[in-house]
Order: structure tokens, then C-alpha cells, then sequence
């Protein structure tokens, strides 16, 4: 017992005498946190490496980047921020748990070291930033808010629409904030709306299938758990009687989209590197503005939309900038 | 390693390992005690903290919110027991109707919220509440913001088992411990077994309640994810507990579980601050690491009772000779 007790101690000792040699003051410390392993968050990641790269910010060179990932496990989460927020020199949030914790850990090491956010649809919302413009404090980043209103309206491009099915993930604070927005541009258009909750992934295809016969098109906003599942939602719409024109709000889910629009989650993660090459050059996070990304990207699924047996309209296809697949 | 660095390396273990030293206990009396797998703490948990910010960010008073919390375990624990006691269904199934009706609530109340529930640093907890007192005292925020969360903690987890061990010891507790060891003979004794567990179950809810509360406060967020892995969390806290600190008395079980969830934490820390690629390899080093953990106590066991057999033969082969 008292033997286990000395290896521990001595186990940890050991480990402390490895780390602590070999310290630079020049190199700047750059902690990455990432709340689960999702295509749209990993995306985020590599194009954050990718722009301080290209700035001439290299790893092991003039930085060090260290990368922690609690797979959407709030604990662990927490306690990652922690360790981040205590030895880092700037840290990267992404999705909201983790910009949050990343937040507030600074606050409590009171060390007032720069906070960078990705992937968070509504930072103010997540008390991240005093407003998009001026964030105020020492967090800026990158907003993941589609152009919902954009996407759920080019469905008037189409024939006959009056029923618009929406899925979120009840778990994710994003989704919750996106449903509330497309329920209001819904409404507008005049269409009823369906709306479907699922609480984990095992729930996707039963939530599909189950959307009534006469509604015309579903629309999924920048989901993490959805749109590590698209493929769910394609094998489910095609077991349906009447095929769904489905509406993604984050291009990298278009393979089980008939049109994708909106953000693309590397682009944001590099324009968040941009940001941090800012900071890291001497401008304060606080007059950093909050970016958004380009919204207008939109990709089409012309393949899937005819082997569904959508008709997909001309002023559609016409759609300028649009990339047809 | 900076003066931080080495202060969160130290503290922040502490603080989890406080909070989540309450959620262990609500597992032990579950699960040693009363010898129910309760799942509702998955339930539990995320409901709490999501309902306790809430109400903060509606201007409650946080001591209210705690006191309330915790009532809202206690009911969700007699609705678990009375689930399976009188409906027969059984207590797993139960756990899981639980956690799945709370879990529903949780996201109710996110989305009456708009979808999150995020405090701010000015928002009034227990634990701002003991800053600004220490604060006032003249102590550097620094210090003050790692030290108030792991003094309110060591309070109430202090209450909790100093609450436990008293009630454990009077003739409803052990009439409490005598329904889980042997129920046949706890009902040939006269005593309730059916009461035993919707306060067994109760008490055990009121733990997780209260450990939830306080981590929501401290982290000044609530979310449904929340209760992601708690159990898993909470029985290995117990384990861990078991198999490094001998645990003959219920006093020594109690002071187990705590060593357990401090022991837990502090290999997390390790595992993440010193290991290398923790990122992608962090579980597979964390199940190494309990079952080294695990493994030591019982081979060390092995290794000193051959060792006495052998010294035993030698004694008996001298003699002979």
C-alpha cells in the first residue's frame, strides 16, 4: 500500500523532471482544444495549423502547439482548459464547451492570455464577447452561423413547397439557437414546419422515417453529431416513400444534402489562424472583431438529386458561384 | 514548469477530485450499500446542472439553488425506487426511465433558454460569494480564485460525510446497510426493506444532486452532455478507491471513495500535461493506467503470500534437515 503509494509519487516526480527542462521563452505556446473528435472540428483544427503556417508560425519552430481532445466529455473538458489556460500563451476553443471552459479557465488563472473560439454559433450568446464588432475582452474568433435564411429560401425556387421538416440534436446548444432562427424564417415563407429532436445518433434514421409522407424538404443546421452521421440521413431518405430536399447549412455534409450551403469548417479554422498570427504580432484580441466566414459558398448534389428522382429547378442550377456534383 | 502551471497542476485534480468525490459517494451507497447499478445519475446530473444556471442567471440565490438541487434529487431518487419496488420494473430499466425523463427536462429548460445556459464571471454563486469574501480579506485573486472553489467544496463534501456517517451508524443506517447485504434476513428482522431503499436511493440521488450543482457554479455552465460517462466515472472513482486503500469499516470505505476520486483525477492530470499525443490516445492510456492501478495491489497480495509460503517451506526444510 505505502509502496504503491511511493511508485505513484515517484512515477509523477519523474514525469515533472522530463517536462520541465527544455523550456523557450521565445517560442510561443499555442494549446488547441477540441471538443470531439467530428469532421467539421477536426476541419477547424488543420486549417488553424494550416494558416500559422503559412505566416511563417511552424510547429517546433517559432511555435509549439499543444492539442488536447476530451471527446464531448464535460469533465475531462473542463480539466483540459485548466491545464491549457495555466501554461499556455494563446488558446484555441473549438465548439462551444470548449471555448467556454477555455474562457473561463483564463479567467481564473487571471492571466488574462488571448482566447480563440471556433465553430460557436452564437458567442454572444455563450457570454464569449460583449458583441460581434467589439469582443471587448480577451476572446475573438470565428462564428459558425450559417446564412440560414439564404438556404431555407431557395427552397422557393422550388415548386408546390408548404411543409419544411427540421432535425437538431438536442444536446447542442448551436443547434437549439439555428431551429429558433429557421422556425422564424418557416413561418415567414408561410410553410408549416416539423420539427424533430433527436438526443444521440442511434435516433437518426427513426427521426427521418418518421417525418410525414406530404412534408416537402428538411433542413439541418451545422450539427456535430448529424454531421458525423450524414450518411444515416442518406440511407434513410431513400427508404422514404416521397424523398425530402435536404438543406444542410455546413458544406461538408453535402453528400447527404441535396444542397449545402454555408460554411466551410476549414476555411473558418484558417481565417481563426489569421486571427491568432494578429495576436501573436501585437494586435490586442479585444479590437479583433468576430468573423463569420463566407457564407455564400453552395455546393449541389446533382448526382444524389436525380438518383433520389428530385427535379432540381433551372434557377437552382443557375444559382451563380454555386459548385454542381 | 511555471508557478501556473504548477498551481493548476496541483488544484485543479483537488477541486474535481472534491466535487467529484460527492458524486462517488452517491454511487457507493447506490452500488456497496444498497447493491443497486443506479443509472439515473447519468440523468440526474445534466438535469441539475443545467436547471441550477437556470435559475442563477434568473437572479436566485445560489444557497437556495444548492438547497434546492437537492431536493430535486431526493425526489428523483423516491420516483427511482418507487419505479421498481412497485411497479417491479427492475432497477436498471428504472435507472435508465430516469435518466431518460431527465434528461428530456434538461433540454427543455436549454431550450427555453435558447439553447444554453452560460453564466458569466459576474454572476453571483457560492463560490464568487467566497471569493469576494476572501477578497476582502486581502488575499490575491490568483489564490483566491483557485482556493474558493476547493474550500466550498471540502465544506459541503465534509457535511455530506460527516451526515453519512452518522446516519450510517444510527439504527435506520444500519437497518439501511442490513436491506442491501441480505434482504431475507433484513425483512426477517422487522425492518422495512422497501423504505430502506427509497431513502437509500434518495440519499445516494441527493449526493449526485449536490455534486452537480457545485460543478455547474464552478464552471459557470449546464449542459445536457453533462451527464455523459458519470457513472462510468463514478464506479471507477469507487473502484479505484477500493482496490489502493483497505476499506475493512464503513468509515474507511467512505475515506476510500474519497482517496479514489482524488487518485483519479490526479492520473488524468498526468495523463494529459506530461504524456505525449494525449490527444488521440488519452482513453487507451487511461484504461492502461487503471488497470496497472488495479493490478498492483492484488500482485503485491500474490507476490507476499508466496513469499511466506516459501519462507514457510524453507523453515520446514531446515527443520527437517
Amino acid at each position: 500500500m505505502k509502496k504503491n503509494l511511493i511508485a505513484l509519487a515517484a512515477c509523477s516526480l519523474s514525469c515533472l523532471a522530463l517536462v520541465s527542462c527544455g523550456g523557450n521563452a521565445s517560442v510561443k505556446k499555442i494549446g488547441i482544444l477540441q471538443f470531439g473528435t467530428f469532421e467539421a472540428l477536426t476541419n477547424a483544427k488543420t486549417g488553424f495549423i494550416s494558416a500559422l503556417e503559412e505566416a511563417g508560425f511552424k510547429d517546433g519552430d517559432k511555435i509549439k502547439i499543444t492539442i488536447s481532445n476530451p471527446e464531448t466529455d464535460s469533465a475531462t473538458n473542463k480539466s483540459m482548459a485548466d491545464t491549457l489556460a495555466s501554461g499556455m500563451d494563446l488558446v484555441y476553443g473549438i465548439a462551444t464547451p470548449s471555448a467556454t471552459a477555455l474562457k473561463n479557465s483564463v479567467d481564473t488563472t487571471g492571466r488574462g492570455i488571448p482566447v480563440l473560439f471556433s465553430a460557436v454559433t452564437d458567442p454572444v450568446g455563450a457570454k464569449l464577447v460583449d458583441s460581434l464588432d467589439k469582443p471587448g475582452h480577451n476572446v475573438t474568433g470565428m462564428s459558425d452561423l450559417g446564412p440560414i435564411k439564404e438556404e431555407i429560401n431557395l427552397l422557393k425556387l422550388f415548386d408546390n413547397i408548404d411543409k419544411v421538416a427540421t432535425l437538431i440534436t438536442g444536446t447542442e446548444a448551436n443547434s437549439i439557437y439555428q431551429e429558433a432562427i429557421a422556425k422564424q424564417v418557416i413561418a415567414d415563407n408561410g410553410w408549416s414546419e416539423t420539427a424533430k429532436t433527436i438526443n444521440n445518433a442511434t435516433e437518426i434514421t427513426a427521426a427521418v422515417t418518421s417525418i410525414p409522407a406530404d412534408v416537402d424538404a428538411l433542413w439541418i443546421p451545422t450539427d456535430d453529431t448529424i454531421a458525423a452521421n450524414i450518411t444515416a440521413i442518406k440511407s434513410a431518405n431513400e427508404s422514404r416513400s416521397t424523398p425530402l430536399i435536404v438543406l444542410g447549412c455546413d458544406v461538408g455534409m453535402i453528400k447527404g444534402c441535396v444542397v449545402g450551403m454555408g460554411v466551410d469548417y476549414t476555411e473558418l479554422g484558417r481565417q481563426a489562424g489569421q486571427q491568432a498570427v494578429k495576436i501573436l504580432n501585437g494586435t490586442a484580441p479585444a479590437d479583433i472583431p468576430v468573423g463569420t466566414g463566407d457564407k455564400s459558398l453552395i455546393t449541389i448534389n446533382k448526382t444524389w438529386a436525380t438518383a433520389l428522382g428530385l427535379s432540381l429547378p433551372a434557377t437552382l442550377l443557375a444559382t451563380s458561384g454555386a459548385t454542381i456534383i | 514548469m511555471s508557478g501556473y502551471e504548477l498551481q493548476t497542476f496541483f488544484l485543479s485534480p483537488l477541486t474535481s477530485g472534491l466535487i467529484f468525490a460527492l458524486l462517488a459517494l452517491g454511487v457507493f451507497i447506490a452500488y456497496r450499500v444498497l447493491d443497486i447499478a443506479d443509472l439515473s445519475v447519468e440523468g440526474i446530473f445534466p438535469l441539475v446542472t443545467v436547471f441550477s444556471c437556470f435559475l442563477l442567471l434568473r437572479g436566485w440565490n445560489p444557497f437556495l439553488v444548492v438547497l434546492l438541487m437537492m431536493v430535486i434529487g431526493v425526489v428523483a431518487g423516491i420516483i427511482n425506487a418507487c419505479l421498481s419496488l412497485y411497479l417491479k420494473i427492475p432497477p436498471l430499466l428504472s435507472g435508465i426511465i430516469m435518466m431518460a425523463a431527465l434528461f428530456a427536462i434538461a433540454i427543455i429548460l436549454v431550450k427555453l433558454n435558447n439553447g444554453q445556459v452560460n453564466l458569466d464571471a459576474s454572476t453571483f454563486t457560492v463560490f464568487s460569494w467566497f471569493s469576494d469574501l476572501l477578497l476582502s480579506w486581502g488575499l490575491s485573486k490568483v489564490w483566491v480564485n483557485f482556493l474558493s472553489p476547493i474550500v466550498i467544496t471540502a465544506i459541503f463534501l465534509g457535511l455530506s460525510m460527516g451526515g453519512i456517517y452518522f446516519f450510517f451508524g444510527t439504527e435506520m443506517g444500519l437497518a439501511l446497510r442490513a436491506s442491501g447485504k441480505n434482504k431475507q434476513m433484513a425483512k426477517a428482522n422487522g425492518i422495512n426493506v422497501k423504505l430502506m431503499t427509497i431513502i437509500g436511493l434518495a440519499i445516494s440521488s441527493l449526493l449526485v444532486a449536490l455534486s452537480a450543482t457545485l460543478y455547474a457554479q464552478k464552471n459557470l455552465t449546464g449542459s445536457p452532455q453533462d451527464g455523459q460517462g458519470m457513472i462510468v466515472l463514478g464506479l471507477s472513482t469507487l473502484f479505484l478507491g477500493e482496490a489502493i486503500i483497505p476499506h475493512a469499516s464503513f468509515k474507511m470505505h467512505l475515506w476510500a471513495t474519497l482517496g479514489g476520486s482524488f487518485v483519479y483525477w490526479y492520473i488524468i492530470q498526468i495523463l494529459f500535461q506530461f504524456v505525449p499525443k494525449s490527444d488521440t490516445f488519452l482513453y487507451l492510456y487511461k484504461a492502461l493506467l487503471l488497470v496497472l492501478v488495479l493490478a498492483i495491489p492484488y500482485l503485491l497480495q500474490r507476490y507476499k503470500k508466496k513469499r511466506a509460503r516459501r519462507l514457510v517451506d524453507e523453515k520446514e526444510a531446515k527443520e527437517h534437515a
